[in-house]
């Protein structure tokens, strides 16, 4: 084979290795992975690596690899090198052309048209095959919990939605003052006086493309505010359940809304940690 | 014309629509996050096919692989448990076996079953089915998978491995067989065995060992058997570069690693444009899924779009809503074995018309086996109930 082509070669792994360590630096990479893959991202880029620049420093040496290749002499060690049905530079285009686009066009966030998509759906938690909350009594959320200064449990939207289905946990929970952090939008079923709008938080199971919103309608006395689509906002209400068609859906009753900046760590664990 | 009129065809081929915006976003954080998903574990896989490339004699498979056929397949698809690998990264290894001389039902096994057949997916389906079903979700997709691979390394049996392998796996296939035939025909021609008593290992400044079994166990060649016993040496023990063979186990794994990950990123490109048009879509799809059927087939088009890991695809199976246990079960098996960017892999070591004929047939037995599993209540309940009844006495201490 060629050098040229050698080279070729490992410039594209150069170029995955690149891309993998830019992003295992980088603060936005929990926006496309779950927390436990990336090791393997600082794995991946490394092995790259590696290879990469060896290859491409050794693409000049001709082979000898020590081990049999019977009685032939025609045939040494260059059948390791098998005939590609590609050509490099075509390969190198491939490889690199939706890299390159996708570096150019990524936000690092899921768009508003897709997070409209993934939040509009209805779900309950019996939607979800696994609650692994624990149980839990009031005396266990005092300790486990700390308060806002107008006494509001701080939970996460999870553990709030998680509470629907579960009648002991709903004793708990129901007629509870919380408050809790999530994005804000309309809501688009179950909303008859007008005056609901919808708290979702997107979590992920391993990747961004596997992203599912879990949603908690809430209800305000008055009028809804005007906050922006999907601004992140932080609520505090009254608990309550509402059931419809055999399904359980957790309500909260606004006593207080405010805008607040994207929380660190704004992408949950979900319920898979 | 309207469109030409207006504009909008030329800003959508242009990218300056907004809802094109909106999806170069999206296919942007689709691709990224399913190429650094899955990259790292082509690159290392690429790397071990590279080592075993250089390191593995192809003799060694013969002695690893039990005689018979069929005891041969059937371990093969419980080989996952010692060497756990996820889909992504089983290909390049399966490509560099199989041109080292394992057979394609072996290979083909370990390929569909390993990635089911581990200790990391079986503890993440353990994990995500804890409160549904947990013993019946977990043993049905291990024994679901592990048949499904077996039934097709079994097929395989019966099938020329010219109709299954593309022509350059063929080609460095042929070349380790003939030298195996030859290999062979040299030491049994005469009927007799040459056994190697004097074998020749002479090292040289290289620091490295060139071992050359001859054989000279006749006192005299010419009268030994009445053929020519003459043969040349392969090594030219020309060796400029010093002890080359790390040269040769990396170039190897870059050219693979090359190969698969051209087939890897179109495969990924294409996943991360579907999830865009399935999410847009999703409440349309789960109202016109209403029968078992269409469901289950339903799940396995998901998990052929989606393309997860399978280290962690019963998490997303988990959290499907409304979705009935054989269909989740046949997006747990489907997926592990075969989705847009695995038909890509595929593609570096199968023939198009074969893979095809595999796609099809997966898709279609995973379907039945599924719904046949979902109305196989008696079995099921057994399992449960003793689950149920660890769960009840974990639950009445909790409240307690």
């Amino acid at each position: 084979m060629k050098i040229v082509e050698r080279r070729v070669m490992s410039v594209v792994l150069v170029s995955i290795s690149v891309l993998l360590l830019y992003y295992y630096q980088h603060d936005k990479l929990a926006n496309y992975l779950k927390d436990r893959f990336h090791i393997y991202v600082l794995l991946g880029g490394l092995v790259a690596m590696t290879m990469g620049v060896f290859s491409f420093l050794t693409a000049g040496i001709e082979g000898d690899c020590d081990h049999d290749h019977g009685d032939d002499e025609d045939e040494g060690c260059e059948t390791h090198e098998h005939a590609s049905d590609m050509n490099p530079f075509v390969g190198l285009a491939i490889v690199l052309m939706p890299i390159f686009c996708s570096l150019k066009w990524t936000t690092h966030e899921i768009s508003d048209a897709r997070q409209d998509a993934l939040s509009e759906i209805d779900v309950s938690s019996a939607d979800f095959a696994f609650n692994q909350l624990p149980p839990f009594t009031i005396e266990t959320l005092d300790k486990a919990k700390t308060k806002a200064p107008d006494g509001a449990y701080q939970l996460n939207i999870f553990e709030l939605f998680f509470t629907a289905g579960d009648t002991v946990q709903e004793k708990v929970v129901n007629g509870l003052y919380v408050e809790t952090e999530a994005k804000l939008r309309n809501e688009p079923t179950r909303n008859t006086n007008g005056k609901r709008m919808r708290l979702f938080r997107l979590m992920m199971n391993c990747c961004a493309a596997d992203a599912q919103a879990v949603p908690m309608t809430i209800e305000f006395d008055g009028d809804t505010p005007d906050f922006a689509h999907n601004s992140w906002v932080r609520v505090a209400g009254i608990m309550s359940y509402e059931r419809e068609g055999g399904v359980v859906y957790p309500l909260l009753k606004v006593k207080r809304i405010e805008e607040i900046p994207v929380p660190a760590g704004e992408w949950s664990e979900g319920m898979t940690k | 014309m309207d469109l030409q009129r207006d504009g909008s065809w030329c800003r959508s081929l242009l990218f300056m629509d907004p809802i094109l915006a909106n999806h170069q976003a999206d296919f942007a954080l689709n691709f990224l996050s399913l190429f650094l998903e899955g990259a790292p574990y082509i690159l290392l896989g690429t790397l071990i096919s590279g080592f075993i490339d250089v390191y593995m004699p192809s003799s060694l498979m013969d002695r690893l692989v039990p005689k018979n056929k069929f005891a041969a397949i059937f371990s093969c698809g419980l080989m996952g448990l010692i060497l756990p690998v996820c889909e992504c990264a089983v290909v390049p290894v399966i490509r560099r076996l199989v041109s080292k001389g394992l057979p394609i039902s072996c290979a083909f096994t370990y390929m569909l079953a390993a990635p089911i057949v581990n200790p990391i997916t079986i503890w993440s389906t353990w994990h995500a089915f804890s409160e549904q079903d947990q013993w019946w979700v977990v043993l049905s997709r291990i024994g679901m998978g592990y048949g499904v691979a077996v039934l097709v390394g079994i097929i395989l049996l019966a099938l020329p491995v010219e109709k299954v392998l593309r022509d350059s796996i063929l080609k460095t296939l042929r070349s380790v067989k003939d030298k195996k035939a030859k290999s062979a025909e040299d030491e049994t021609c005469c009927g007799h065995d040459h056994d190697h008593s004097q074998d020749h290992s002479h090292s040289h400044d290289c620091g490295h060992d060139h071992a050359h079994d001859h054989d000279h166990s006749n006192a005299n060649e010419d009268e030994g058997c009445g053929h020519d016993h003459s043969h040349a040496h392969s090594h030219s023990h020309a060796h400029d570069g010093g002890n080359n063979r790390i040269v040769m186990a990396m170039r190897s794994g870059v050219q693979d690693a090359m190969d698969v990950a051209v087939y890897f990123s179109i495969g990924v490109c294409l996943t991360a444009m579907f999830n865009i048009w399935y999410v847009m879509n999703q409440e349309m799809m789960a109202e016109h899924l209403d029968s078992i059927w269409l469901e289950t087939g339903g799940m396995m088009a998901l998990a052929f779009v989606l393309s997860l890991c399978s280290t962690s695809d019963a998490f997303m199976a988990a959290t499907l809503r409304g979705v009935g246990i054989g269909s989740k079960m046949a997006f747990m098996v489907l997926g592990p074995m075969l989705d847009v960017k695995l038909l890509f892999l595929y593609q570096t070591v199968m023939r198009k018309k074969f893979l095809t004929c595999l796609a099809v047939g997966l898709f279609v037995l995973i379907g039945l086996l599924s719904v046949a599993w979902e109305k196989f209540e008696p079995f099921r309940e057994v399992l449960n109930n003793k689950a149920s009844v660890e769960l009840t006495v974990s639950n009445e201490g909790g409240v307690e």
